[in-house]
């Protein structure tokens, strides 16, 4: 009984690792962004999906970016880190503010992305998960409150019409 | 009678079904690899700043981790 419920249940998180986690993001994304502190924090990540033909091999090729997403509900801006699943280091944050920005919509097909054009050339894709298993991939981190929280501020006050 | 033989095909058909695996793999990689050394020297890689996690963060961890 134990063992089946136990089964049945599926993959418990780790709340300590995902603390851990949690607050190393939030000492990454205070290194590079000014006034880093004023941001609430959420993991996202971005994936690059290109096709192949070498020949008689054929198929695509899935790259995987990880991202520390910022969000600061004054200045309506959103802050992306790019990191990696250990979170050992990030690289410099590029900032999309709702002024600047030409248009910011939520993906329906074929993600649940958050999508972001700071101009006509560029953009971002952003995905975001309550919490996502494969340590190798992602980073480990267990975020309901904080993805409800950004869903509703990209929709509500983001999001261009 | 006949399982033997059958056998024996199933198993022909396997290893080759194996090499043509190991061989697609082979191809992939090495065409990725002459890619990746063509596209570097066309467009070299720029150097991507990187910021390394404060010493204090890291260091909490391994106190928390023993």
């Amino acid at each position: 009984m134990g063992l089946f419920s136990k089964i049945f249940k599926g993959p418990e998180i780790d709340m300590e690792k995902s603390r851990q986690n949690a607050a190393k993001m939030r000492a990454l994304f205070d290194q590079v962004v000014e006034n880093g502190s004023s941001y609430q924090l959420i993991f996202g990540y971005t994936e690059d999906v290109s096709r192949f033909n070498y020949g008689f091999v054929h198929g695509s090729k899935t790259k995987i970016g990880n991202l520390i997403v910022g969000w600061n509900e004054e200045t309506r801006t959103i802050a992306v880190v790019p990191t990696v699943p250990d979170l050992s280091g990030c690289g410099d944050p590029t900032y999309y503010r709702r002024s600047e920005i030409l248009k910011a919509y939520r993906n329906k097909y074929p993600t649940d992305a958050f999508i972001i054009y700071p101009d006509k050339r560029n953009y971002i894709g952003i995905n975001a998960y309550d919490w996502l298993e494969d340590e190798k991939l992602y980073v480990y981190v267990s975020q309901e409150k904080e993805l409800a929280a950004f869903t509703d501020f990209f929709l509500h006050r983001f999001a261009t019409k | 009678m006949t399982l033997i033989p059958l056998l024996q095909q199933a198993g022909v058909i396997f290893l080759l079904l194996l090499l043509l695996f190991f061989l697609g793999n082979l191809w992939f990689y090495l065409v990725e690899s002459l890619l990746k050394k063509i596209k570097g020297s066309f467009f070299p890689k720029k150097e991507i700043p990187w910021h390394t996690l404060p010493k204090e963060e890291q260091q909490d961890e391994d106190a928390q981790n023993r």
